[in-house]
């Protein structure tokens, strides 16, 4: 492996658990624990040197993964047997000197260093495992370590077990992903018809694409070298693997390829939507907005302004006897303000109908962590629509500047009624005592002053208040207007700060997942 | 049961049997009916040791026990590639099945037997009843493809004495999974196992874990180790025995056969295999064993399912609960969903508290004639009555909170279920929109408002008694008291008076100053609350069949005491 890819490799496994730390709370434990285990492995076998290749024999019990491995070292190291199991604990063969701190890292105990081996061989740390289907399930379990840690396989099977069920289904098929560093060895072929020898690797061959290997190697191996039936002998199929295993090692390929097969799958785990679908924010947005000012009644409390400027025109500017008469009445605008529980439930509908609106198709457990984010910002939203409200349809604005002359004028309108009244009332007085008879009463043409000022107050006060209606109304509309404009922009702003920025936050989240897992597996 | 495994003849009373067959059906459509569907840990056992259970008594223990009579049944089980086709055929002298290199070989069994026997096995008379009823059976040649894949193929040879039958069955652990369902099938309809492993299989765990079902069920039981290696006979007959020892198999018979050695070996095999077959004694010893073994192993296994079926409906009821407690949290919102208020619109309001302060004044002018000017109001502003308008408001309003409130509570339900065990799969099979209020609820909602509503005004008649007329004579008219109750449901002033009603808001005010006027102050806090609580039951009520929903994705899984009743009923058999 090149300096290169080990660096590369290295940023992997620390994009991987930077990629853990954001899915962590979000995707499933298991998920997130698996990938931690990754990164933390692949950094660990980094660091104990990378010009050394591990090869596994694994297989079943009796498939002659011993007698294969005492052949390849060309030594009776570990013991065959017919007893089953055999094997018990991991056994490792180096060539080319020893390598102490991986084999104490991979907790192998037991190791042989073989002397003037095969030149070819240089690099190649082979390890015999237990069996993975006796009765012993230590064995398995030993077996089933080491699997996750090997850079290479070779799984030994023999004409009896190469169907099983625990090779297949247990075993090689969840390795698919690492099929570039899973090699075959079919042995004791000379126990077969010679005949039946294709088509029994044949059909090896069909079951291992069935696992999802595409391209299966598959060494045939003879269990003994004096053969009664033609094939290959035993030392010309043990040289085959011999070859082939010096090729694992030259090409320097297996460590890189399945630590990369590694945390490829780890990084594809980690990110199970379709990270190219976007959450449609704006569309969140959009919806939350509406929801929001239904349920601010944006449109009930630009009505409520709207009446309470006309009361408060009639009272400033309307005919002052009238007025005085009117009752006074309570705001509108609170009532709305003061309802809470329902329009809590409003708006936790809203925000949920806008989650969905937006993460259509982005897949779990995306969609649900966006509804939950969002359902849980409600109780913030509600309260910030309140006091926004309320604070809105407060300070919607000064009173018109025309309410103080029409004020003033109705004030003189009715100064002038009263004077009329006054008087009037004098004079009937007088002219009810025989004083005399209008002695000095200015007119206006042929009407007396009081009757002008007492008639003409009443009349000019009505029709002044009836005047001041137009422009009231129109005033009132325009402030409702300008009151849904401005609470409607008050929405917006709290669903920003509220709602989007923190959504936003969350989604940046799962952008950041998603580019560090593509890079974890190594695609970008 | 008359447990009679003695080492001579053996034989069951008629009634006996009779009585445990009745039993065994009686337990066997009882394990039928409980579901074990949901995924729970252990689940996959439970499922395989109900359905092993069935199988073993529908195909083998309730025709066995309705003809102890009938023939041995001897099946061949074992390992892919151990050997068991050639065994068969050496054991026949003839070839009746077709060993092969590529595994696993036999996929259909072959079941080999005397011309006078094949009454028992041919299944040709239904009335007759036989073995493994549910197999078809085939007489074609070996490799006949055209016939049921699934059936079992008939070989009738006067080679093979009368009085048993021997069956080569699928392989127990090759990649074909089908196969070993079909192989646990025939060897629970076995009289005899004869269980054949290898020099290199004879420690695998899968083979194990069926002897150690043949141990649990004390079933008669031969093992043969085949492909053993020269020299190494003794060693490993010696390591096997000491495994069957282990696991209780002592009184196993054990039978190596050298690799090569096939047609000496097996001779063995066969003679005393004959040897059983020839002696009615033995053949009623072997089927007691088995029967007696199967019968006691039935409480332990049924146990086994029981212990599943608890945890189903355990986890059934779990999930009930969670949905219970959503439901009922629900309606409890609905509840403090009205204490906070309600939103009517302002005009609606105030044109109401007009039309109450009104009729305040004009306290002494007739109901017909305010009745009357409502109207005319009506027709003149296009509006309804101000009572009316309040009443569809109200009504508009609780529909709005009934169904919002439904919609997030079946949200609730399912981010619940999700958390569970076996919620997830639930989930899986509900319908589309589980996570939402049914489509329907919106006017299930309207029908109860409404119906609330006319409940609302029956209650002021009811309550009020005599003071109708009083009510009447401030022409507010039943309809303006029962709207204004209403809006005293949905205030906090509902019960309260004085200054925080005077705060509350003077809709609200202005209809309470006009209750307690009519009604009295406890009077009008009475029924109050009385409109209230009817209403929270009609929603909870209501919210009973949104629940039920969910009530019905669990409506097939086990009951709490159905673990109970199994284990009642396998007792009830062991007796």
């Amino acid at each position: 492996m090149s300096d290169e890819q080990h660096l590369d490799l290295r940023d992997r496994a620390e994009a991987l658990e930077a990629a853990t730390s954001l899915a962590r709370g979000r995707l499933d434990d298991s998920v997130v624990d698996a990938a931690v285990a990754v990164a933390g492995r692949v950094r660990a076998r980094l660091r104990h040197g990378t010009d050394r290749t591990v090869v596994a024999l694994a297989g079943p019990t009796g498939s002659g993964k011993s007698t294969l491995f005492n052949a390849l070292i060309g030594a009776e190291i570990s013991q065959p047997g017919v007893l089953r199991p055999t094997t018990a604990v991991a056994h490792a063969a180096l060539w080319g000197g020893d390598e102490p701190r991986l084999l104490r890292w991979l907790e192998i105990p037991r190791r042989h260093l073989v002397p003037d081996g095969d030149a070819a061989l240089d690099g190649l740390i082979l390890v015999d495992l237990p069996d993975i289907d006796s009765v012993a399930v230590a064995n398995r379990q030993e077996a089933e370590r080491l699997i996750e840690v090997v850079d290479c396989m070779v799984w030994v099977v023999d004409p009896q077990k190469y169907a099983d069920e625990v090779v297949h289904d247990d075993h090689v098929a969840p390795l698919a992903q690492h099929a570039e560093v899973l090699r075959f060895a079919l042995t004791k072929v000379d126990l077969l018809p010679a005949a039946e020898v294709p088509a029994v690797v044949a059909d090896f061959e069909r079951r291992l694409r069935d696992d999802g290997i595409p391209e299966p190697v598959v060494w045939p191996i003879a269990l003994l070298d004096e053969r009664v039936t033609p094939g290959p002998t035993r030392s010309e199929g043990v040289v085959a693997v011999r070859e082939g295993l010096a090729q694992v090692v030259a090409e320097r390929r297996a460590l890189t390829a399945r630590l990369d097969a590694d945390l490829g799958s780890a990084a594809d785990a980690l990110v199970t939507d379709d990270a190219t679908v976007d959450v449609a924010l704006d569309d969140i947005r959009r919806t939350a907005i509406d929801g929001a000012a239904a349920a601010a009644h944006v449109d009930a409390l630009g009505d409520a302004v709207a009446l309470q400027h006309l009361r408060q025109a009639r009272r400033t500017s309307g005919w002052l006897p009238l007025e005085w008469v009117r009752r006074r009445r309570p705001s509108p605008v609170t009532d709305l303000v003061r309802a809470d529980g329902i329009d809590r439930v409003r708006i936790e509908a809203a925000l949920r109908d806008a989650a969905e609106s937006g993460t259509g198709g982005i897949g779990a457990p995306w969609d649900r962590i966006v509804r939950q984010d969002l359902l849980a910002r409600s109780g913030d939203l509600s309260d910030a629509l309140r006091s926004r409200a309320i604070g809105v349809a407060r300070t919607v604005g000064a009173p018109p500047r025309w309410w103080r002359a029409a004020a003033w004028l109705q004030r003189l309108l009715a100064a002038a009624t009263a004077v009329g009244l006054v008087w009037l009332f004098a004079l009937a007085l007088i002219g009810a005592t025989y004083l005399d008879t209008d002695p000095f009463t200015p007119r206006l043409g042929a009407v007396p002053i009081p009757t002008v000022l007492f008639f003409g107050g009443i009349v000019a006060g009505i029709l002044v208040g009836l005047l001041a209606r137009v422009p009231a109304r129109i005033g009132s509309r325009r402030r409702a207007g300008r009151t849904r404009k401005q609470l409607r922009n008050q929405v917006a702003e709290v669903v920003d700060t509220e709602v989007v920025d923190p959504l936003q936050a969350v989604l940046d989240d799962r952008a950041e997942l998603a580019r560090l897992a593509t890079r974890a597996a190594g695609r970008s | 049961m008359s447990v009679g495994c003695g080492a001579s003849g053996t034989t069951y009373d008629a009634a006996v049997a009779e009585l445990t067959r009745e039993h065994l059906a009686e337990l066997s459509s009882a394990l039928a009916g409980d579901a074990l569907w949901l995924d729970l840990a252990d689940a996959p056992q439970a499922r395989r040791t109900r359905d092993e259970l069935r199988d073993q008594i529908d195909g083998y223990l309730l025709p066995r026990l309705a003809r102890l009579q009938a023939p041995l049944l001897v099946v061949i089980g074992g390992s892919t590639g151990s050997g068991k086709s050639s065994l068969t055929n050496a054991l026949v002298g003839e070839a009746v099945t077709m060993p092969g290199v590529l595994r696993p070989t036999t996929r259909r069994p072959v079941l080999v037997c005397h011309p006078h026997d094949r009454v028992w096995f041919a299944n040709e008379d239904s009335s007759a009843g036989a073995e493994l009823p549910e197999l078809s059976r085939t007489t074609g040649p070996a490799d006949d493809a055209v016939a049921d894949p699934d059936g079992v193929r008939l070989v009738v040879t006067d080679r093979w004495p009368a009085g048993m039958a021997i069956l080569d069955s699928p392989d127990i652990d090759s990649v074909e999974s089908a196969n070993h369902d079909l192989a646990a099938l025939l060897l629970g309809a076995a009289d005899l196992w004869l269980f054949v492993t290898t020099a290199v299989r004879y420690a695998d765990a899968v083979p194990w874990a069926y002897l150690a079902r043949a141990a649990e069920r004390a079933v008669a039981l031969a093992v043969v180790v085949n492909r053993i290696p020269g020299g190494a006979t003794e060693a490993i007959v010696g390591d096997l025995r000491r495994m069957l020892n282990d696991h209780g198999l002592s009184s196993a018979a054990l039978f190596p056969i050298g690799e090569g050695d096939l047609d000496v070996d097996a001779a063995v095999v066969r003679d005393w295999l004959w040897g059983i077959a020839s002696s009615d004694d033995e053949r009623r010893r072997v089927v007691a064993q088995t029967i007696d073994g199967l019968v006691a192993s039935v409480p332990g296994r049924v146990d086994v399912v029981a212990g599943g079926v608890a945890r189903q409906a355990q986890a059934a009821a779990a999930l009930a609960r969670a949905a219970d407690a959503v439901w009922a949290e629900a309606a409890q919102r609905v509840d403090t969903g009205m204490d906070d208020g309600i939103a009517l619109r302002h005009e609606v309001l105030a044109r109401f508290s007009e039309h109450v302060g009104t009729s305040e004044v004009m306290g002494r002018i007739q109901n017909g004639i305010g009745r009357v000017r409502d109207r005319v109001a009506a027709t003149l502003r296009g509006r309804p009555a101000p009572a009316a308008e309040v009443k569809r408001e109200v009504g508009d309003t609780v529909e709005d909170l009934i169904v919002r409130v439904a919609d997030r509570a079946a949200l609730g339900v399912v981010e619940r279920w999700e958390a569970l065990p076996g919620g997830a799969q639930v989930l899986g099979r509900a319908p589309s929109g589980i996570d939402r209020a049914r489509p329907d609820l919106r006017r299930d909602a309207q029908q109860l408002v409404l119906r609330w509503q006319d409940a609302v005004l029956e209650m002021v008649v009811d309550q009020a008694g005599s003071k109708v007329t009083l009510a009447r004579s401030l022409s507010l008219g039943i309809n303006g008291v029962a709207a204004a109750l209403m809006i005293g449901v949905f205030s906090q002033t509902g019960g309260l008076t004085g200054g925080e009603a005077a705060i509350a808001g003077g809709a609200a005010a202005a209809s309470q100053t006009v209750l307690s006027a009519v009604f009295g102050d406890q009077v009008v806090r009475d029924l109050v609350r009385a409109a209230r609580r009817d209403l929270i039951e009609r929603v909870a009520a209501l919210y009973e069949t949104e629940r039920a929903r969910f009530d019905q994705l669990l409506a097939d899984l086990p009951r709490p005491n159905a673990a109970d009743e199994l284990r009642r009923l396998a007792a009830e058999v062991a007796r």
